[in-house]
């Protein structure tokens, strides 16, 4: 069992997600995290660094119907891919709508960066990020990226 | 407020235009007597990997499109966001020739 339960502080927010450097070192998806105390939420993903060229990187949060009193083993459980009600790019002014992808398609050239997406009504108990990442990477070749789920 | 998972995990048979699953949520205002269909805010299709996908808004069908009849494993997502009904039901229709949908069906709710 790896599921996370965000603390329950009076922010209400908690990591979901780190990921580092490339395929071979964080494939994705992250770990299941019990968001089902909170009926809005924002996933923020911050990028610090990538190094590379001709990579692209793209996260975006699943949630699932299963859960532990179902099926013991939460990396059998089933994801459906969640989607956002707006994300943007923090620092820039257009917003994008109902879209599936938090982060599409980061480029080296497009980090460092951060992005964040709003959830305005969150029906789902759990949450996760998934990544996909495209190019190819060399030996140090990679993104730095991790999320921070806030929710109310 | 809640999602609705659809599941597919298997079908054969053989389908037409127009056949195949379609499969939505109804609610009901007097105990189950009668059951109206309700409309999604949200819904999408897993499995596009990184792929960019808008999602279907405002629609019935869990299954996005008219009638689902692709082949192979599928994962379909709907999202209500103020389910005011006191009582839902999932309906479905499954149409063609010899047709069979494997599928499992949850809704989680707040």
């Amino acid at each position: 069992m790896s599921i996370i339960t965000i603390p329950s502080t009076e922010d209400s927010y908690g990591l979901v997600g780190m990921g580092l450097k490339n395929p071979t070192l964080f494939p994705g998806p992250t770990n299941w995290f019990d968001v089902g105390r909170f009926r809005q939420g924002s996933v923020t993903v911050w990028m610090p660094s990538a190094t590379g060229s001709g990579i692209n990187c793209t996260i975006w949060a699943q949630t699932t119907d299963d859960d532990p009193d179902h099926q013991h083993d939460d990396t059998l459980w089933t994801a459906y891919d969640l989607y956002h009600d707006l994300d943007m790019k923090i620092g820039e002014n257009d917003t994008r709508r109902q879209k599936k992808n938090i982060v599409n398609g980061a480029s080296v050239g497009s980090t460092p960066g951060a992005w964040v997406a709003v959830y305005k009504h969150l029906a789902a108990r759990y949450l996760r990020l998934a990544v996909t990442y495209s190019g190819t990477f060399g030996g140090s070749d990679g993104f730095r990226w991790g999320a921070r789920f806030v929710g109310k | 407020m809640a999602q609705v998972c659809l599941g597919i995990t298997a079908r054969s048979g053989s389908f037409g235009a127009g056949e195949g699953l379609a499969l939505w949520l109804q609610g009901s205002d007097d105990g189950g007597e009668t059951w109206y269909d309700l409309p999604y805010d949200q819904q999408g299709k897993g499995g596009a990997g990184g792929a960019e996908v808008d999602a279907n808004l405002n629609r019935r069908n869990v299954t996005g499109t008219t009638v689902h009849q692709a082949t192979g494993a599928h994962q379909f997502a709907a999202f209500y966001k103020h389910l005011v009904a006191q009582w839902v039901q999932a309906a479905w229709s499954i149409t063609g020739t010899t047709p069979s949908f494997t599928f499992g069906l949850a809704l989680v709710g707040k």
